[in-house]
C-alpha cells in the first residue's frame, strides 16, 4: 500500500473500532432490558453500521461492506418493529461486531479485504436467519450505486414539479428516506426536504384557495381555474416525491375535480366550490402534522366524497342543459333541439337565436333560470390575481442579523458624529461634512435594511376573505368584505402576529356587529352587511382599521357588565367618556353577547387580541355609534426595530417613552393638584382628572425634584386610561434602535427594553400599558 | 512552576485546565477561561429597577447592551469603592453574556483537574455553593468558581 492509501485505511479503522466499541456495550444492555428497544440506541447502532458499510464501500472492502448492510437492514427492522430484539439476534449482532474488529486488524496489515475463509459470508446469513429477513434481493444494487449519486437524485429539487414517473425511481427515494437517519454519511437527507416541503406546500394551498374564492364571484373568469390547477398540480408532485401518498391521493382527487371545472364539465356552483375549499382545508391539516406524523387517515373519505360531489355536478349539468330548459319553457319543441344538435357543434342556445326560432329575451331568461338551477351567482367581480414576482426566499435568521448589525452600525455611528473631537480643527469643513456624508448613508442603509422586512398585508388580509365568508354563511347573515390596501407594508413579523386578533375581530363583527337580514331590513338598512378592512401608513404607524355597518356596541349594556363585574362604580359609570367604556371589552372573561355562539361570546377574545397588539407595541382604540355601526383601528409602530420616542430623565436614570402612547406634557400649577387621603396625586388637565405616578418612587430612584411643579407631567395613555408620569426634564425626542434587555435580567416591570442613546447612555423603554396596569384604579 | 510543567505534557489538552484568576479582598478565585469573553475597565453602569442588589444594572459594550454582577454582593462580601484597577471581566454562559465587576484581575494560570479539590461540605459559607472546587497551585489556594452557579437562574420579579 501507498503511504497514502494506507493513511486512509487507518483512519477507517481508527473511526471504527472506536464506533464499534461505543456501540457494543448499548447493544448488549439492548438485550438484557428484554424490552422495547430504545430508539436513541437502535439510531446509533444504525449509524455505525451505515457509516461503516459507506467507508467500506468507498475502501472496496466489500466483505465487510456486505455483512454491515446486512446487519444495517437488521436494525431498520429492529426500528420498526418488524424484528424483536431476542438474546440471539443480539448475540449475533454482537458476533458481527467482532469479526469486523479482526477483520479491521488484518485490513490495517494488508490492505485488503479477504474473506477467504468465508467467515463474514456465513455469519450474515445466519443472521438473516436470525432475524427472519432476506436481504440477498437488496445487496447488487445497493453496492452498486455510489452513495453521491443517490444523493444528487433526493436533492434534484422537491420545489420543481417533477413528476416521479417510474416505480424505481420513488424507491430510490424511499430508500433513501429510510436510510435518512444520517444526513452527513449521504449528503442530502430526506429530512432536509420536507421543510421546503412543508413551507412551500402552505404557500401552494393558499394560492389555490385564493383561486377558488374568486371562482365563486365569477363565473367566466378562466385565469383563477388555471392558477388553482397549477398550484394544486404542483402541491401533488410534491407529495408523491416524498412519498406522501394519502395526502397525495386527496390532491389528486381535489385536481379531478378541479380538471372537471375547467373543462366546463361541472358548474362553478357553492357545492363544488365549498367541497374543494373543504379539501384545501383537510390538507392543510395534513401538512400541519408532518414531519411527525405523515398518516392522514380522513384522506381517503375526502377523496371519495369529492369524486361524488362530481358525479353529481355532473349528473345536474347533464339535466340543466340550456336546450333541455329551452324545451320545458315551450320556446322550442324536442323535435327541434335533437335537430339542432345533429346539425351543429355551436352552442345551442346561439344556434337558436341566430336561426331566429327563439328571441334573445328568451334565451336570456332561459339562460338565468339554468344559472339560478345550477346554483352559479352571476355575478361579474374579476379580481386580478396574477402578479409578476421577482422575489428570493431568505432565511430569517439572516435577515435578523443583518438588522442587529444595522442597528449596531447606527449605535456606532452616532457615537462617532455626537464624540467631542468630531467637531474638527475650528474652521475645518472637512470632518463635519464626511460625517454628514456618513450619517446620510448610515441612515438610508437603515430604511433598506428596515424595508427588507416589510411585507405587504395582503396575505394576512386575504386570509380573512376565507373567514368571513365561513361566519356569515354558518350564521345566515350576508356579508361583503371590502378590502383596501392591501399593498401596504408591515414588517414581518406584524404581519404574522395581527393574523389572529384580525380573525377574532372580524368574527366579532359578523357574530355580534352585522345584523340578520331582517333585522337589517327593518332598521332600513341593505340586507347585505359590509364590513370594510383597510390597511394605510399614518405617521410612523401602520393604521388597520375594521369599520362594520353593523349595531354598534351598546354603552349600556358595556357599563352595566362592568359594574357587574365590579370594575367600576355605578356612581363613577356616567362620567366615563366612550373610549374609557369600550376599554372594559378587554378585561379578560368580558362579554356582553346574550348568546354564547361557538365562534364567540365566551369572552376569551378580547384580551388575548389587546395582548397580541401589545406584543408588536401597538394599541386598539374603538368607537361606536348605536344601530349605525363600529369601528375598531390598530395602530401599530412601523417597526418593531425602531422606537420614535420621547427621552425623559428622572434623576440619574434615563428613560424612553414611546411617542406612540404620549398625548402631551404639561408643567403643573399647584392649584391644579388635589391630594388624595392616601397621597395619592390627582391633576387637573383641560378639565380631566388624571392620576400621578410618581416615577422616581415607583423605581426607587433619587430625584431631582420633588415637588411636581418643578419638573414635568408627561400624559401617557392606553386603552382609554391616561395617567400623568412626574419626571424631572425632558430631553428630546429620539429615534432610536431597541434593544432587548438582558432575559437574565428576569422581567422587571414595565420595561419593554432600553435603548443606546447618541452619547453612549443607555436609557429604558417604558412599557406605558404595564405601567399603567400597575396603578391601582380609582374605585 | 509545578502549574507549567503540566502543561507541557498534556499538548491539545491544555485549553481545558486553563483559568482566569481575580481577586476579591483577601481570596484569589479562578474561573474557566473558556467562559471569559473579555476584560475591560470600570464604565459607567446604568441601573435597572427591580433586580435584585447584586446585578447592579447594564452597561453599553459597543453597542451591546449587558446586565453586570457585583461578585462582592453575590458573595455577601463588605462592599467597596470601586477604584482605578476595579474591572469587568465579561463572561458568557449559556446564552448569556454578563459581566462581573471584581477588584482586580490577576493571571491565567494552568490548574489540572488533579490540583482540584472538591469544595468543603461542611461550614456552608455563603460563597460555597458556587464553588466548583478549590484550586492547589503551588503553596496557594485558588477557590474555582462554577460559572453557571455564579449566574444563577433568571431573576423573577414579584409584582
Amino acid at each position: 500500500m501507498d503511504d497514502e492509501t494506507r493513511e486512509i485505511v487507518a483512519s477507517f479503522v481508527a473511526e471504527s473500532r472506536e464506533a464499534i466499541d461505543e456501540v457494543e456495550p448499548l447493544l448488549i444492555e439492548m438485550s438484557a432490558t428484554g424490552e422495547a428497544p430504545n430508539a436513541d440506541v437502535i439510531a446509533r447502532v444504525f449509524r455505525l453500521f451505515h457509516s461503516m458499510k459507506g467507508s467500506a464501500g468507498y475502501l472496496q472492502f466489500g466483505a465487510i461492506e456486505r455483512i454491515t448492510h446486512r446487519a444495517e437492514t437488521v436494525l431498520v427492522d429492529l426500528r420498526t418493529g418488524t424484528a424483536a430484539p431476542t438474546p440471539a439476534l443480539v448475540e449475533a449482532l454482537c458476533q458481527v461486531l467482532d469479526a469486523v474488529r479482526a477483520r479491521l486488524v488484518q485490513v490495517m496489515e494488508t490492505g485488503i479485504d479477504l474473506d477467504e475463509a468465508g467467515d463474514l459470508e456465513r455469519l450474515g446469513f445466519s443472521l438473516e436467519e436470525i432475524s427472519g429477513h432476506s436481504v440477498s434481493s437488496g445487496v447488487e444494487s445497493v453496492t452498486s450505486v455510489p452513495t453521491a449519486a443517490r444523493a444528487s437524485v433526493v436533492t434534484s429539487s422537491v420545489l420543481n414539479t417533477v413528476k416521479v414517473a417510474t416505480p424505481a425511481a420513488a424507491a430510490l427515494a424511499r430508500d433513501v428516506a429510510e436510510n435518512s437517519e444520517d444526513p452527513t454519511a449521504d449528503g442530502a437527507s430526506l429530512a432536509d426536504l420536507v421543510e421546503p416541503f412543508i413551507v412551500e406546500g402552505r404557500d401552494l394551498l393558499d394560492a389555490c384557495e385564493q383561486a377558488l374564492l374568486s371562482l365563486e364571484t365569477d363565473r367566466e373568469a378562466s385565469g383563477p381555474v388555471a392558477t388553482a390547477f397549477r398550484a394544486l398540480h404542483s402541491f401533488k408532485g410534491n407529495c408523491g416525491f416524498l412519498g406522501y401518498i394519502e395526502i397525495e391521493r386527496l390532491a389528486h382527487a381535489a385536481e379531478t375535480l378541479l380538471e372537471a371545472v375547467k373543462e366546463g364539465d361541472v358548474p362553478r356552483s357553492p357545492d363544488v366550490v365549498g367541497a374543494l375549499l373543504g379539501a384545501i382545508d383537510a390538507l392543510r391539516t395534513a401538512v400541519s402534522r408532518l414531519p411527525g406524523d405523515s398518516s392522514f387517515p380522513e384522506g381517503a373519505a375526502r377523496a371519495a366524497a369529492l369524486v361524488q360531489v362530481e358525479q353529481d355536478a355532473r349528473a345536474m349539468m347533464n339535466q340543466t342543459r340550456i336546450g333541455g330548459i329551452l324545451v320545458e319553457r315551450g320556446d322550442i319543441n324536442a323535435n327541434d333541439l335533437v335537430g339542432a344538435l345533429e346539425a351543429t357543434h355551436r352552442p345551442i342556445g346561439a344556434a337558436f337565436t341566430e336561426s331566429g326560432r327563439v328571441s334573445t329575451v328568451q334565451l336570456d331568461a332561459a339562460l338565468g333560470e339554468q344559472a339560478q338551477r345550477r346554483g352559479v351567482t352571476a355575478r361579474a367581480e374579476t379580481r386580478q390575481v396574477e402578479k409578476p414576482q421577482t422575489s428570493l426566499r431568505v432565511d430569517v435568521g439572516k435577515l435578523d442579523a443583518l438588522m442587529d448589525l444595522v442597528g449596531e452600525l447606527i449605535i456606532a455611528e452616532t457615537a462617532v458624529i455626537h464624540a467631542p473631537s468630531s467637531h474638527g480643527a475650528a474652521g475645518s469643513q472637512e470632518l463635519p461634512k464626511a460625517l454628514a456624508q456618513l450619517d446620510r448613508i448610515t441612515r438610508s442603509l437603515q430604511d433598506v435594511a428596515m424595508s427588507l422586512r416589510m411585507v405587504p398585508i395582503e396575505a394576512t388580509f386575504r386570509k380573512m376573505i376565507r373567514v368571513v365568508r365561513d361566519v356569515a354563511n354558518k350564521q345566515g347573515k350576508q356579508v361583503a368584505l371590502k378590502v383596501e390596501g392591501e399593498e401596504t407594508e408591515v414588517d414581518k413579523t406584524v404581519a404574522e402576529i395581527i393574523g389572529d386578533p384580525l380573525v377574532h375581530l372580524l368574527r366579532n363583527a359578523v357574530d355580534h356587529g352585522i345584523e340578520m337580514p331582517a333585522v337589517r331590513a327593518q332598521r332600513g338598512k341593505p340586507v347585505e352587511g359590509t364590513l370594510k378592512l383597510t390597511a394605510s401608513h399614518v405617521g410612523g404607524e401602520i393604521w388597520v382599521r375594521i369599520q362594520d355597518d353593523g349595531g354598534g356596541i351598546s354603552r349600556t349594556r358595556v357599563l352595566e357588565k362592568a359594574v357587574e363585574r365590579g370594575l367600576v362604580t355605578a356612581a363613577v359609570a356616567p362620567t366615563l367618556s366612550d373610549a374609557e367604556v369600550f376599554a372594559f371589552i378587554f378585561e379578560a372573561g368580558f362579554s356582553t353577547a346574550a348568546a354564547v355562539t361557538d365562534i364567540s361570546g365566551r369572552g376569551v377574545g378580547m384580551d388575548v387580541v389587546k395582548r397580541q397588539i401589545e406584543r408588536v407595541k401597538g394599541r386598539i382604540d374603538i368607537a361606536s355609534v348605536p344601530e349605525q355601526g363600529t369601528t375598531i383601528t390598530l395602530r401599530i409602530p412601523l417597526t418593531l426595530a425602531i422606537i420614535e420616542g420621547m427621552v425623559v430623565r428622572v434623576g440619574d436614570t434615563s428613560f424612553t417613552i414611546p411617542l406612540l402612547c404620549i398625548r402631551e406634557s404639561v408643567v403643573p400649577r399647584s392649584k391644579d393638584v388635589t391630594h388624595l387621603a392616601d397621597g395619592q396625586e390627582i391633576v387637573r388637565i383641560r378639565g380631566q382628572l388624571l392620576p400621578v405616578l410618581r416615577m422616581h418612587r415607583f423605581y426607587g430612584i433619587e430625584p431631582l425634584h420633588e415637588r411636581l411643579e418643578d419638573g414635568i407631567l408627561v400624559v401617557v395613555e392606553d386603552g382609554g386610561q391616561a395617567v400623568c408620569l412626574f419626571v424631572d426634564e425632558l430631553i428630546g425626542q429620539r429615534q432610536t434602535v431597541i434593544k432587548g434587555l438582558s432575559g437574565f435580567l428576569g422581567d422587571p416591570r414595565s420595561l419593554s427594553g432600553c435603548t443606546v442613546l447618541g452619547d453612549g447612555r443607555i436609557s429604558l423603554i417604558l412599557d406605558v400599558a404595564g405601567l399603567i396596569g400597575a396603578v391601582p384604579r380609582a374605585a | 512552576m509545578e502549574a507549567k510543567r503540566i502543561e507541557e505534557e498534556e499538548d491539545g489538552e491544555s485549553q481545558l485546565a486553563k483559568f482566569l484568576t481575580f481577586v476579591l479582598g483577601a481570596e484569589t478565585y479562578a474561573l474557566d477561561i473558556r467562559h471569559v469573553r473579555e476584560i475591560i475597565g470600570m464604565q459607567k453602569i446604568t441601573t435597572v429597577p427591580d433586580v435584585p442588589s447584586y446585578i447592579k444594572g447594564v452597561i453599553n459594550l459597543r453597542g451591546k447592551v449587558i446586565p453586570v454582577m457585583d461578585v462582592r454582593v453575590r458573595f455577601r462580601l463588605p462592599v467597596r469603592d470601586y477604584d482605578d484597577r476595579t474591572c469587568i471581566i465579561v463572561i458568557h454562559v449559556r446564552e448569556w453574556s454578563v459581566g462581573l465587576v471584581v477588584d482586580r484581575v490577576s493571571e491565567v494560570l494552568d490548574i489540572p483537574p488533579q490540583q482540584i479539590e472538591p469544595p468543603p461540605r461542611v461550614g456552608g459559607a455563603t460563597s460555597a455553593r458556587f464553588l466548583e472546587g478549590m484550586g492547589k497551585v503551588g503553596d496557594q489556594v485558588r477557590l474555582v468558581l462554577n460559572a453557571e452557579e455564579l449566574l444563577g437562574a433568571p431573576t423573577e420579579v414579584v409584582l
